[in-house]
């Protein structure tokens, strides 16, 4: 009889007992899965709209394979020395001025107008842009000079005409103008499985050509010929 | 007879309970562990290189337009000086800082009345602004040599 009086109590500090001790911490980590849970079906639907977004930014490439080109060409992934210095030549010769030396410098590292990664991304991949200054003498006429110097803004290429010092020389007609001109070049970027997610552009379906369009517009003169080696190979490199 | 029940309602209801939490709780596990999976399969169908092609692209056009926006043509800054010669100025050089937005005119003149119509065409122009003269020296030809420096002006309306 004493052992019933006994049972509700015992029963009722064993329920206690396993609602602190188990129920409740199986509660927490249950809501706290739970809301993993959730976390995790979003990240699915967000990357397969992301997924499907890519698929589209792809074809949106493939349709305009001339863009992506052109816009390759003038923001290259490497310095391309070799391509501004038959340009320089090239440009020179076709507005009648004279290169006389030419010195090329790389210079690496961010230059500071990166648009990326954005705000608040901090797994974004970061863009390095690396720029080849490049310091030019050359002589002619002011017009020629002029035209030069035209001609390098609207080149197929990246640029920033930095420094234009011209001046007169005695005893000659001609003038002499030194330059200092950046081109600028970015590395192909390479993202992470982990944070490509972060990304903003995979969340568009498609890309704005409209920089293109300004690209072609702007170097739509641009005719220097593509830089080939011809022929090539000799037994005595020492002699002519 | 009936705080009995009542007790075995109690500890049945607990055991039910935790029982219960314990089964839902390792399916949720279990369904967090397959979305999961599907996660990492979905990104790894999609391929690296299509992945980089997209960023990289847009990365490259966000620059080159951060360079057209910025990059200045040296023959606009020319053709604005041009307009503003004023008859009688010869220029000697021509010194131009895109970097410091700086530029720096020497010029030769036969007077100083010149020399001043020069700078205040120079002043004028809504293109320049900090016009002054840094230097002025009669030559042995008994003409003027004169540097001007000013800081330039450069926006989207006039170059």
């Amino acid at each position: 009889m004493r052992l019933k009086i006994l049972f509700f109590p015992l029963s009722l500090a064993t329920a206690i007992v396993l609602f602190i001790w188990f129920i409740h911490p199986e509660f927490s980590q249950f809501k706290e899965d739970r809301n993993e849970l959730d976390a995790q079906r979003n990240i699915l639907r967000e990357v397969k709209i992301k997924k499907q977004n890519i698929n589209d930014l792809n074809a949106s490439l493939d349709d305009n394979l001339d863009k992506e080109k052109l816009i390759l060409e003038y923001l290259p992934p490497f310095e391309k020395e070799e391509d501004i210095i038959n340009a320089l030549n090239y440009l020179a010769t076709s507005s009648g001025t004279v290169l006389v030396d030419f010195e090329a410098n790389i210079v690496k590292g961010n230059l500071g107008r990166s648009k990326i990664p954005k705000t608040g991304e901090e797994n974004a991949a970061e863009t390095v842009k690396h720029k080849t200054e490049a310091i030019l003498n050359l002589t002619g006429s002011y017009e020629n000079i002029r035209s030069f110097l035209d001609q390098i803004y609207r080149m197929k290429r990246a640029n920033n005409v930095s420094v234009v010092n011209i001046s007169s020389q005695p005893d000659s007609e001609n003038l002499l103008a030194k330059a200092e001109i950046y081109f600028d070049y970015l590395p192909q970027s390479r993202l992470s499985l982990e944070n490509e997610l972060s990304d903003p552009i995979f969340s568009q379906k498609s890309f704005d050509f409209t920089v293109a369009d300004k690209v072609k517009e702007l170097t739509g003169g641009d005719n220097i010929s593509k830089l080939e080696t011809g022929s090539v190979g000799r037994s005595n490199p020492f002699l002519p | 007879m009936g705080s009995f029940f009542i007790s075995v309602l109690i500890l049945i209801a607990s055991f039910s309970i935790l029982f219960g939490l314990k089964i839902f709780h390792n399916k949720v596990k279990n369904e967090t562990a397959l979305i999961k999976d599907q996660v990492s399969g979905e990104l790894r169908s999609l391929g690296e290189e299509k992945i980089n092609r997209a960023a990289d692209f847009q990365k490259r056009i966000e620059e080159a337009e951060n360079n057209l926006s910025y990059s200045k043509n040296p023959k606009e800054i020319m053709s604005k000086v041009e307009s503003l010669m004023v008859p009688g100025v010869v220029l000697t050089s021509y010194d131009y800082d895109s970097s410091n937005k700086t530029l720096e005119l020497e010029a030769i003149s036969d007077s100083f009345k010149i020399i001043a119509e020069q700078i205040l065409s120079l002043k004028s122009s809504s293109y320049f602004k900090n016009v002054r003269v840094s230097k002025t020296a009669r030559n042995e030809d008994g003409r003027i040599n004169f540097s001007v420096e000013s800081q330039l002006v450069l926006n989207k309306n006039n170059i």
